[in-house]
Parts: structure tokens; sequence; C-alpha cells
């Protein structure tokens, strides 16, 4: 799957794959891609790995599992990283609610389905 | 090649784009991918990366050298509640600033200014110290640094650090409408000019 982003993030020299292919690795990093452009409003300018190697994206995991556990003075925070950290709760947030949706319109199309069965 | 900052949590060396120790000639497009551009529309603004390998600056001349922090999340929203960019930036200088180095030929005299040690919530910089920045290298050269200061606390998309000068700004609009006097000397036009008294 690194292999399909182009991306040498993990260490080791890559053979790109073109992303525009209509099958394999190269379609399924063109959905993902599309898929966060879809769901965040913004295109990755990284493969999703590297980005954990962003000293902002790293700081604000940090600081989201402290303000988890309540141990933190906001005020106190760096900007960057307190934005960072509200964009990604907001990114998760909005994944978690599409994914409800998904699942809630999936229980719905199965429950239907049952009862057409049941009346066929 | 990088378009923006790359660790906006870390203090940055950084230096003012019209400083007449900058050799623009020898840095070429890397002027532009240093500093960022301004064009005529908000879609024109390009993001400079400050990195400090693409600059070259003239022999025999020191440019003026500013230290910056990066904001705190209360100093950020002191700065967003004020009404101008341009206040903004002063005041994110004045908490951001660690340490001006400044110099001629950009600064009339050569000298280290510090700001005073700040265990409390105002700015470091007062505004005396600020008025005399200011006096050294110029209120321009002070809203530039601002600029930065207070863009490199804001997250754009994917973490793209901070942008040149806002187009929102009255400063940046001023200069704007200089541009196209400068483009109209440049070009070659069609149309010629006529004295309205003349027949």
């Amino acid at each position: 799957m690194r292999q399909a982003w182009d991306c040498d993030c993990g260490g080791e020299r890559r053979v790109p794959v073109r992303r525009a292919a209509l099958s394999g690795l190269g379609a399924s990093v063109a959905r993902i891609r599309d898929g966060i452009v879809r769901m965040l409003g913004e295109p990755p300018t990284s493969c999703p790995w590297r980005a954990y190697g962003d000293p902002v994206v790293a700081q604000a995991l940090v600081l989201r599992r402290h303000w988890q556990n309540g141990a933190v003075d906001v005020d106190q925070q760096l900007a960057v990283v307190l934005e960072a950290m509200l964009a990604i709760d907001g990114a998760q947030n909005h994944v978690e609610a599409l994914d409800m949706r998904a699942e809630r319109e999936r229980r719905e199309a199965e429950r239907r389905m049952a009862e057409a069965q049941r009346k066929g | 090649m990088t378009t923006h900052e790359t660790d906006p949590t870390k203090h940055l060396e950084c230096y003012v784009s019209f400083d007449p120790a900058i050799d623009r000639a020898a840095m070429g497009r890397d002027f532009d991918t240093h500093f960022g551009a301004t064009g005529e529309r908000v879609s024109d603004i390009r993001y400079g990366n400050r990195d400090k390998s693409l600059l070259r600056f003239v022999a025999g001349k020191r440019p003026s050298l500013f230290v910056l922090r990066p904001l705190r999340a209360y100093e950020r929203a002191q700065c967003d509640s004020l009404p101008t960019a341009e206040s903004r930036w002063l005041r994110a200088i004045s908490y951001a600033l660690v340490r001006a180095e400044v110099s001629p030929p950009l600064s009339w005299k050569t000298e280290a200014i510090f700001p005073r040690e700040s265990g409390d919530s105002r700015p470091s910089l007062d505004s005396d110290a600020l008025d005399y920045l200011c006096e050294c290298v110029s209120v321009e050269a002070v809203y530039e640094i601002g600029a930065v200061a207070y863009a490199r606390s804001r997250l754009g998309p994917f973490v793209v650090g901070f942008a040149p000068l806002p187009a929102t700004s009255v400063f940046v609009l001023a200069r704007q409408s200089l541009s196209p006097a400068d483009s109209l000397a440049a070009s070659t036009s069609s149309t010629s000019t006529t004295d309205a008294g003349s027949t």
C-alpha cells in the first residue's frame, strides 16, 4: 500500500505505482485520496503515514492524549498545536459520524430486506 | 521542495524580505520560495518556507536577524481580539520576539535587542521597545516579521505553516496599488498618450 503512494516514508526506495490505475493498489490509493477529500475537504499532501512524522501532528497527538486525561492547561499550549489537535478531533468526529450513518443505513437496508422476504 | 515551514513549533530565525543585505538577484526563484509572494488576488498568495539554506547575502553586508518563538494559545487569542491585521502583527511580534540582531543596511545602527523577561501574560516587548525597534528597522520590517510570527501560529490545510503578508492588510493593499504602475511603465503599450490641451 505504501508503494502505491509513491512515498519513501518507510525508509526504502519505492518504485512508484501509477495512481490513475483502474484496478489494484493504484486504484485503491485514488479511492482513499478521494475519500479523504470528501470527508475532510482537503487533499492529503503526503501519504497518511508520513503525516505522523510531521512535528505539529506528533505534538498534537501527544496533547490530545493529555487532553483526554484532563491534564492540560489549554492557554499555555502552542496555538498551532492546539489548532492541529482540534482539527484532528474534528476530523475523527466527522469520520465517526459518517461511519455511524453508514452503519445505520446498512441496518435499515437489512431490516427492509428481511421485511420484504417475510412478506414474500 | 517544501512549500511551508517544516516545524512551526520551534524557534524561527527570519529575515526581512526587503533587507538590502539580501541578494535577491542571486536567490532568483528561491526568493519567492523562501519569503512567499503576494499577488493581485488572494488566490495568488504563495507561502514561504523560510528555509535558511535558500538565502544569499550581499558580500560584505550583514542582514538583520529576528528570532521568533511560537505563540501560545492565550497569546494568539490576544492577537485575534484586535481589529486590524497590523495591530495583530504588532501584538504577535511583541509576544514572539526572542532576539533581534539589527545591523546596517536595514538598520541605522548595529544592536542586539532583547525583550524583557516575562513571567506573566503581558507582551515581553513593551510599546517603548516596539517603538525603538520600528525606529531602527522601519515599521514595514516590524509588520513583516510580526506577520510571520502571527501566521505561523495558525494552521493551514495540512499544516501549511504561514502566509506572507495577508492581502487584507491596508499596508499590503497600499503596496500592491503601486504594482500596476510598475507594470505599465515596464510594458510597451499600443495606446498613445495625449495631452488634454493639445489638438
